[in-house]
């Protein structure tokens, strides 16, 4: 059975008669200890993803579908219930930001605080014991205890909220543009931290981007998303080199490669769609090079082309980076 | 910390020298003779002209005249008022007191109060509860602090009889000991219920947007994740995060509440300051009036910077400064 | 890229529609109405002359004076009706001074930046600490208070608020496109302040503007209250002046006077708030 299995997930917000489709039946797979990475746009409905999985959608929101995790349906699951999963069994990194965490507490209370939701009775030689274990864990020194957040640099910061995700020995992590707001060389060393962790803690992880190169690098699923829709997914080196939405293409042709041929950078002409306006076709149709009558009025599925590859089109690409 | 309360310090000096400065300027641009407007009095005989001429210096240059006007200052003399051939310095001094009892504990009551329901205000966000006092607020900011004192005294003392009408003790009979305490604080009610109800309204608002802000911050996210009761979040981490701003925002507010704390002091007849400055703008005796513009200047300027010490001392980002310690 | 006046044109429809939608905003205009219309034509309305002494001496609330009447036999709904253009005329005018002011101040040190920022800066938290309504007492103890003085000096004194705003408005406007546009093409500086700047960054003054009227009307009554009022033009406070006295044997006197004050101070207060409700999330979406 699969650790986390989204189902035909909607989510809705309504406002004065008109209705936006943050998320429009989306489906995803992620099995133990899976590294998934979700890819999209701004206004793709990635993170909108992941606030429904964590239950942390605000009340305005409307969630239709079925996101089971352990075999529990977790969409409309009631407070007192989640309360159980969470952190235990289903944990998040967050962005790096000046309020990641409390400012005017210090790390090592913060870390306690978090670990007597679910230990209450714990004493506080316990708390510390636990904070100094989960800090070695991402090679941080026993003084940050003692220190504010904004006396920590953006990497420090984010490996505490790593190890923080970690205290539970959760089984599915969701890191929502954890490493976006560090610099690349911080990037790069986060990512090899989570890679390293993921295989010591024996987790799962969901990291939402919208770095296909973040992806590339460290997960070995991708999903794509595009206006709220799943386009594609499958294992990344698979969709990296033959990708099959034009979609996928268009996205990895707007990165540049450090390695292979100099290509031309091309961005994507065109731009999102209103996701309050109903679009009964393909969500891309209006920006697709490849697009059809069918494209217009007909929503294609996201169906098997091959194992562990689903796309959503009518007319998929058959492979090779040498199309325009 | 110390740069950053060292400049809070600059700006109060200097707001207080601004002060100095406009008191200064205005008694010589003002119509009418500045000797007569210092004196108090519409024609001031040759002997008082000699004196207050020799001790102002009013027939030296601008400069010098000022010099004059800072020394004086510094020695603590703020002028004197012939009208009540006493000292300002002493005048304000028999005041005083009964004005700090009144704006204090109405300070104390409107924080705690204003500040507990704004808090209360932003958990419940948009609910009745919150609806009902922030529009409650607006009304009570829009009542003039004299009528809403009137008001008070015509329902409960004039019409219910159940609080006395004015004044700090009741003169006619001499309480002593407990009895005299419970004798002002029976007075207290009113005037202080009224100072409260025009005050805390704005802490009410302040605590409560300051509250939503931090709601809507990130590390909140994270801990709603954790399943942290909603309750606890609010407690512990919303808590002190929301009030650091207001605790800045206590200083800016202070200005415009020592109106109010006048004028119902006048109402309500209050042996305080308030009392004193109506009887000078009666008389004109812009000695008084210019020495209570003056201390308060300097009040608030002390009480901002002990505020803004409070505030550094507070927050960690201040009081430890912005250093970031090297990747571990 | 759009043009400024695109984006101010964008901007003022759209809140046009929502403004005419809101509630509080529309019972604080329907107030506002009403008493503008009292106070320009008050002396059509009112139906006694407010000077005029009529037989009834301090009479309660009745038919023919549905306010009753002061201890002089005036009418006192006729005093309040004309109350209201001495309210209304400092309240604009104070606010308005107190608005160019501010917006002077705050423009040239939001967009200038610099050393000019940080003198100007210094000068508005200098300012915010002084004890306002005294100093607005001494002045006019010294010159006078006929209104000129009342609305100069506190339109002098109130800018602060102003200033802020608008500092802040004119920073993040000196960033957006079509200034820098206006200076890549050789714009003066001064002309990009005054038909850029300004008039895109007016619009949280807009809303404190409408505090400001408020707290000038309030300050005004203050004022009269006190006894420093101009004594030739019938005023709120003055009406609660008189009225402190015959508290027990005439109380219509202070309470409607007063509540002519709180009303308008509150209409005011309505409409800020509901300018606010839907401006700011326009004001959010910064470029």
């Amino acid at each position: 059975m699969a650790l986390l299995e989204i189902r035909d997930l909607t989510v809705r917000y309504s406002t004065k008669g008109k209705s936006i489709l943050a998320c429009d039946r989306v489906s995803l797979l992620v099995e133990e200890q899976d590294s998934v990475g979700i890819v999209g746009e701004s206004g793709s409905g990635k993170s909108t993803l992941a606030m429904a999985v964590l239950g942390l959608l605000p009340d305005a929101a409307q969630v239709e579908g079925e996101i089971s995790f352990k075999g529990v349906n977790l969409a409309g699951l009631s407070d007192r219930a989640y309360a159980q999963i969470r952190w235990k069994e289903l944990s998040a990194v967050f962005q790096k930001s000046m309020s990641s965490l409390s400012p005017v507490h210090k790390i090592g209370r913060q870390i306690a605080d978090i670990y007597r939701v679910h230990v209450p009775k714990a004493r506080d030689a316990e708390c510390r014991k636990t904070a100094l274990e989960i800090l070695k864990k991402v090679n941080l020194p026993p003084r940050v205890l003692d220190l504010y957040p904004h006396q920590l640099s953006g990497g420090m910061l984010q490996r505490v909220s790593i190890a923080l995700c970690l205290l539970f020995h959760p089984s599915l992590v969701i890191l929502d543009e954890a490493t976006t707001a560090l610099d690349v060389v911080t990037e790069g060393q986060i990512l090899r931290e989570i890679e390293r962790l993921q295989e010591t803690e024996k987790v799962a992880r969901l990291m939402i981007t919208h770095n296909m190169a973040v992806v590339a690098t460290s997960c070995k699923k991708v999903a794509v998303m595009y206006a709220g829709r799943m386009m594609e997914t499958g294992n990344t080196a698979d969709v990296l080199k033959r990708p099959r939405h034009p979609y996928t293409k268009g996205l990895i042709k707007s990165f540049p490669s450090f390695t292979g041929d100099r290509q031309s950078l091309r961005g994507i002409p065109g731009s999102l769609p209103d996701l309050g306006a109903p679009m009964p076709g393909c969500v891309f149709a209006p920006r697709c090079p490849k697009a059809r009558e069918t494209c217009a009025s007909q929503r294609p599925e996201l169906v098997d082309i091959e194992p562990g590859r689903r796309v959503a089109c009518f007319y998929p690409e058959n492979g090779g980076a040498g199309d325009a | 910390m110390a740069r950053y309360l060292g400049k809070r310090f600059a700006i109060c000096m200097l707001a207080v020298v601004l002060s100095v400065f406009i008191n200064f300027v205005l008694i010589r641009v003002a119509p009418g003779n500045p000797i007569a407007i210092m004196a108090g009095i519409d024609n001031p005989n040759p002997e008082m002209i000699a004196t207050l001429t020799e001790k102002y210096g009013l027939d030296q240059p601008i400069l010098v005249q000022f010099w004059v006007y800072l020394k004086n200052l510094l020695r603590g003399d703020f002028g004197f008022s012939y009208r009540n051939n006493l000292p300002v310095t002493q005048l304000i001094g028999e005041r005083i007191l009964p004005t700090l009892l009144l704006s204090l504990t109405s300070l104390l009551i409107s924080v705690l109060l204003g500040g507990w329901m704004g808090l209360r205000a932003a958990r419940r966000k948009d609910s009745p509860f919150d609806r009902f006092f922030s529009n409650l607020s607006y009304m009570l900011d829009a009542m003039p602090s004299f009528w809403l004192a009137l008001m008070l005294i015509l329902l409960f003392a004039t019409a219910l009889k159940i609080l006395p009408t004015a004044g700090m003790v009741n003169v006619r009979a001499s309480y002593e000991g407990f009895q005299k305490v419970l004798d002002v604080l029976v007075h207290m009610v009113l005037p202080v219920s009224c100072i409260t109800l025009l005050t805390a309204p704005s802490y009410y608002r302040i605590m409560r947007s300051s509250a939503l802000q931090v709601m809507n911050e990130d590390f909140v996210t994270l801990y709603r994740a954790t399943g942290m009761p909603e309750k606890d979040i609010f407690r512990k981490y919303v808590l002190k995060n929301a009030i650091l701003p207001v605790v800045t925002m206590l200083g800016m507010g202070l200005a415009y509440s020592l109106a109010g704390v006048a004028l119902v002091e006048i109402v309500f007849a209050w042996p305080g300051m308030g009392r004193l400055l109506l009887d000078s703008i009666n008389k004109r005796d812009y000695a008084v009036l210019s020495g209570i513009y003056l201390m308060l200047s300097m009040a608030i300027a002390v009480v901002t910077v002990l505020l803004d010490a409070i505030y550094a001392w507070l927050d960690p980002r201040i009081r430890l400064g912005e250093g970031r310690t090297r990747e571990g | 890229m759009m043009t400024s006046r695109a984006i101010r044109k964008q901007r003022f429809q759209s809140a046009l529609c929502r403004a005419l939608g809101i509630s509080p905003l529309r019972v604080g205009l329907i107030l506002f109405a009403v008493i503008l219309l009292t106070a320009i034509l008050a002396p059509y309305l009112a139906p006694y002359d407010p000077m005029a002494l009529t037989g009834d001496v301090l009479s309660p609330p009745s038919a023919a004076h549905p306010l009753g009447t002061d201890n002089y036999g005036r009418d006192l709904l006729s005093r309040v009706m004309h109350g209201a253009r001495t309210s209304l005329l400092i309240g604009f005018l104070a606010a308005g001074i107190s608005g160019v002011v501010g917006i002077a101040v705050g423009a040239i040190s939001g967009y200038f930046g610099g050393k000019v920022d940080q003198i100007l800066t210094f000068l508005i938290s200098i300012f915010d600490m002084t004890p306002v309504f005294f100093l607005i007492l001494i002045v006019i103890a010294l010159f006078g208070g006929s209104i000129s003085n009342v609305v100069i000096v506190i339109g002098l004194t109130t800018w602060t608020a102003n200033a802020r705003l608008m500092r802040a408005e004119a920073a993040s406007l000196r960033d957006r496109m079509f200034v820098q546009a206006a200076e890549t093409i050789g714009e003066g500086k001064w002309r990009i302040l005054l038909r850029h700047v300004v008039p895109n960054g007016i619009y949280p003054l807009i809303v404190n503007t409408t505090a400001n009227i408020s707290a000038a009307i309030l300050m005004e009554a203050s004022l009269s209250f006190i006894g420093l009022g101009d004594s030739s033009v019938i005023s709120w406070g003055q009406i609660v002046l008189e009225g402190r006295n015959m508290l027990d044997s005439g109380w219509w006197v202070s309470t409607f006077g007063g509540l002519a004050i709180m009303l308008t101070a509150w209409t005011f207060f309505l409409i800020g708030d509901g300018l606010n409700r839907f401006l700011t999330p326009k004001l959010q979406q910064k470029g």
